[in-house]
């Protein structure tokens, strides 16, 4: 668990000055009290005592009073801390010359991150887009390694790449750049205040000049409460005969909203002018100022509460407070009034109105604001359709970031202590998922007369090397926040377990090779108690005799079964262990055909070390914490362990990328425009209850699941369902090819397919990677017959 | 009745004053006391043995591009400046540019060396020469078995 550090709700600097006068103010009263009433020791009459001893009683307890009162103001607002929900970010975006990013791809990101689209762009925040140029001004940021300031960059692409980074500035090419990282969501309780805490210095004036013309034009003047604008509300009440408007300050606002006590009666009217008054003693104008901004209730987002400008900003405009337009504030502060009533989303032409009477209201307390005032009066509203922050978003990655912080931090303080975590997110990786999902799925139902709705899918993307989760999708609403099945639904994983069969027989004791005869035949696997299973192939199709690799090419479930018998089901168990798998299946024959239930997630991690040359980490979502201050808590570091040989990996890698070229995935070549060099694996489940593909490039890796809630057949094998939604998802991203060339301890060679012999230098033969300290022991005839000398020649031209 | 509370109050501001004070020190610690400062960089010119020199002119022979060629050298000035934290965030950043290179995963092992977590250097030591191909120029494999072999000898007094 980590020490956090708390964050105060007013600076502690302004209770020290004035909060230390306090004592001395009350005891100075109290001494008044106590010689008054030396001096009433001798009564000239009954009354004249009685009644001095009523005023000095009613002048004990009015001071009593204000003084448990001021014990109230003081612990409410320096000794509690606000409550600031854990804030989410994605990854950073990185741009350098060669990125494999297209300039739609910036401009989408750009978006996310909230930039605005202008003609020239002049301050943060900003961008434009023409043709194969994007012009921005990026937004400083505080990262682990350092700051990034704000900077102007031109970047000019070359098809779907970066081709340079211009600096105008310094009037030359950059070799790197990092935007700031887009807010993705936030972790608050289940009913809660959300906010993002602002320093005053960071709002913007006109923001400070709208809420004062708006809600306390005397604000400066003032001690806490205005007696004209009260005279003005009683005459005004006394008229509509009942409390219908308040001459609430700015400070009685913040006092009412500390006591969550809405009430008009006269009492609390009372105490919360008492309490104003003793607010504005001991904190400044501009601390009131800042808590007032920061408290502020300003809309309803589900159960979640919209808290404070800074918040509000993202939440209406999607732009970080500093970034707001005049005629944006003017709507957030017009919004202060009744922000369910003034709702721009539900009534837009109530909220404009309002919108521009706070407007008005600016430039009739101040001249120099009127010409901006003009312009800003015929602005639409501008407010985003819906809110990007939040977790109704993205709940089910914002899920998987929560389940990671559970092993280092407690639920509480990730939902109050501001903490700022930065994840792996990848905004348009998710993006091309969710759109897959809603397209690809609608259509297998309407393709083959499924009813509408039935299917239900998962998936989990992430990086090779790295082991970063990208995007997840938890079902086929991705705003629902309910089930999420990429965590949370296991299923059986079917074929996509043999990769771990075959990785078994290369690595064991047994001497298999990819190029090893198996048998592709009816098998009968003896079970205890008598009975018997006979697992047969998909379509009751046999092979016969064939090298090892065509069992992952043509996905064959009886020579699966037949290799993992001879090795034994416990070396596929500790293969799968040995993979990451956190469970300790038992080694039942049926596990060689995936009778082993697991979530998309859990499949992801056990494919993440094939795809990394054998190198497992497992899969995260997060990649540091901070706290409310920025400072660093901490890094989950990078650190990896060999899973599996690395040319056991390349092997597998091969015979992965057959399945794809001629196998069950071919047709991932119409699915996709660029499918060389790419691996996968598809798994269909018994009556086609479930339909699934796992498949990576070099840079990333993709498990997805389609099936149905009700574990009814939803009628789709992994290459009809699953492997649609993942080609339609990869192809919208930067999927890379696996790169060419073998790693040491491994190499080519020409084998007889028909009999698995060496046949280098030969004819009809076919090329398949060994590991070098394990090549077929037999060799074909023809290879004897030719001379050593030619057979090198041979093989320096195929190498 | 506003006795004791004044005594509270007095009470509670020489609290502050001490928090206060106390939060500043820790403060004031924490900057200077960054784990791993003062330690040699391996990777630095002035090390012991002879290293291959790491220049712009071998960015073509090392296979990397720009980007993560400045992010190897942004992590050697915060190494130098003794924020070893933060030199793993760049080397972490220069990964993710270019997850298959093996100078990138060398470097990140002689970080967690220079840290002393000699287990995790082996690891990542590991996947570096993993990395590996017969693709790989016979200058960078050369380059790289130099780099290995520093790295084994490091690692020896904890074998």
């Amino acid at each position: 668990m980590q020490a956090i550090k708390p964050v105060p709700l007013l600076e502690w600097r302004g209770i020290f000055h004035r909060a230390a006068l306090l004592p001395f103010m009350v005891q100075k009263k109290a001494s008044r009290a106590s010689s008054k009433r030396k001096s009433k020791a001798k009564p000239k009459s009954k009354l004249w005592w009685l009644l001095s001893q009523v005023t000095v009683l009613a002048a004990v307890v009015a001071v009593g009073w204000v003084v448990w009162l001021d014990i109230q103001v003081l612990r409410e607002f320096s000794g509690k801390k606000w409550s600031v929900p854990a804030r989410v970010y994605a990854r950073p975006m990185e741009l350098y010359p060669g990125a494999a990013i297209s300039p739609d791809m910036l401009a989408r990101e750009l978006l996310v991150l909230g930039y605005r689209e202008v003609k020239t762009p002049s301050r943060a925040g900003q961008f434009k887009k023409s043709g194969s140029q994007v012009h921005l001004i990026s937004r400083p940021f505080r990262f682990w390694d350092g700051d990034e300031s704000a900077r102007e960059l031109n970047v000019r692409f070359d098809g779907d790449r970066i081709a340079a980074l211009f600096d105008p500035a310094s009037r030359s090419n950059t070799s790197l750049a990092r935007l700031d990282p887009a807010l993705i969501g936030s972790i608050y309780p289940s009913h809660g205040e959300d906010r993002i805490l602002v320093r005053l210095d960071q709002v913007p004036e006109a923001l400070v000049s709208a809420l004062i013309a708006t809600e306390d034009r005397r604000f400066y003047d003032h001690w806490g409460v205005d007696p004209k604008s009260i005279g003005r509300a009683l005459v005004a009440n006394v008229r509509a005969g009942g409390v219908a408007q308040g001459g609430s300050t700015i400070t009685q606002q913040l006092v009412k909203n500390f006591f969550l006590d809405s009430r008009r009666t006269l009492v609390r009217k009372a105490n919360e002018a008492i309490m104003s008054l003793l607010l504005e003693l001991h904190f400044s104008k501009e601390e009131i100022l800042e808590a007032y901004l920061n408290e502020i209730y300003l809309g309803q987002d589900g159960a979640r509460s919209i808290h404070g400008f800074g918040l509000a900003a993202w939440y209406w405009f999607q732009t970080p407070l500093e970034e707001l337009a005049l005629h944006e504030i003017a709507l957030l502060v017009g919004m202060v009034k009744g922000p369910s009533y003034y709702n721009p989303r539900r009534a837009p032409e109530r909220a404009l109105k309002r919108r521009n009477l706070v407007l008005q209201l600016m430039a009739d307390g101040s001249p120099a604001w009127a010409e901006e005032v003009e312009s800003a009066k015929s602005q639409p509203l501008d407010i985003v359709e819906r809110s990007v922050i939040g977790t109704s978003r993205h709940p089910a990655f914002i899920q998987l970031v929560r389940q990671q912080l559970q092993r280092d931090y407690r639920s509480q303080d990730l939902e109050s202590e501001g903490l700022r975590i930065y994840t792996t997110f990848d905004p348009l990786v998710q993006r091309a998922a969710e759109q897959a999902v809603r397209e690809r799925l609608t259509q297998l139902e309407q393709e083959r007369n499924l009813a509408i709705g039935s299917l239900q899918t998962a998936g989990v993307f992430a990086t090779t090397e790295t082991a970063e989760v990208l995007a997840v999708v938890g079902g086929r609403d991705p705003r629902a926040s309910g089930f999420n099945r990429a965590l949370m639904a296991k299923r059986p994983i079917g074929s996509l377990v043999k990769p771990a069969v075959v990785a078994a027989a290369l690595a064991g004791p047994e001497g298999y090779t990819l190029a090893s005869l198996v048998n592709d035949e009816p098998v009968t696997v003896p079970l205890p108690g008598g009975r018997e299973w006979q697992p047969k192939n998909y379509g009751e199709r046999y092979w016969g005799k064939v090298p090892a690799y065509e069992i992952l090419v043509h996905s064959l479930n009886a020579a699966t079964v037949d290799l993992g018998m001879t090795i034994g089901v416990p070396a596929v168990v500790a293969q799968l262990r040995q993979l990451g798998l956190s469970e300790d299946p038992e080694p039942f024959p049926s596990l060689l055909l995936g009778a082993l239930e697991l979530s998309p997630l859990q499949v992801a991690g056990l494919y993440q070390p094939l795809a990394a040359g054998g190198y497992q980490r497992p899969l995260s979502a997060i990649r540091e914490v901070r706290d409310a201050v920025g400072a660093p808590l901490q890094r989950y570091p990078l650190d990896v362990k060999q899973a599996m040989a690395t040319p056991v990996a390349a092997l597998l890698n091969w015979n992965m990328q057959q399945t794809v070229e001629r196998g069950t995935a071919r047709a991932l070549s119409w699915l996709m425009p660029e499918s060389a060099g790419l691996a996968g694996k598809t798994g269909t489940t018994n009556d086609l209850r479930d339909s699934w593909f796992a498949g990576f490039g070099s840079n990333m890796l993709g498990v997805v699941w389609v099936g149905r809630d009700d574990n009814e057949p939803a009628g789709l094998t992994g290459a009809s369902g699953a492997m649609r939604v993942w080609a339609d998802t990869m192809k919208s991203v930067a999927l890379e090819p696996i790169v060419t060339g073998l790693p040491n301890g491994a190499e080519w060679h020409a084998i007889k397919p028909e009999t698995g012999a060496l046949a280098d230098g030969c004819a009809d033969t076919t090329r398949v990677p060994f590991m070098s300290n394990r090549l077929p022991l037999e060799q074909d005839a023809c290879m004897q017959k030719d001379a050593p000398g030619f057979l090198k020649k041979i093989f320096n031209w195929l190498e | 009745m506003s006795k004791p509370l004044s005594v509270f109050s007095f009470r509670l501001v020489a609290l502050w004053l001490l928090a206060l004070l106390l939060s500043g020190c820790a403060t004031f610690g924490g900057a200077g006391g960054q784990q791993g400062a003062g330690k040699t960089n391996p990777w630095a010119s002035q090390a012991p043995y002879e290293w291959p020199p790491y220049q712009q002119s071998d960015a073509s022979d090392l296979a990397l591009g720009p980007a993560p060629q400045a992010l190897l050298a942004e992590a050697d000035a915060h190494y130098e400046a003794g924020r070893v934290s933060a030199s793993a965030a760049s080397l972490e950043r220069a990964l993710r540019l270019a997850p298959r290179s093996p100078v990138v995963w060398y470097r990140l092992a002689g970080l967690r060396a220079s840290q002393g977590d000699l287990a995790a250097a082996n690891r990542l030591a590991e996947k570096a020469s993993s990395l590996v191909t017969t693709e790989t120029s016979p200058r960078i494999r050369q380059w790289l078995s130099w780099l290995d072999d520093w790295l084994i000898s490091q690692l020896r007094p904890a074998a």
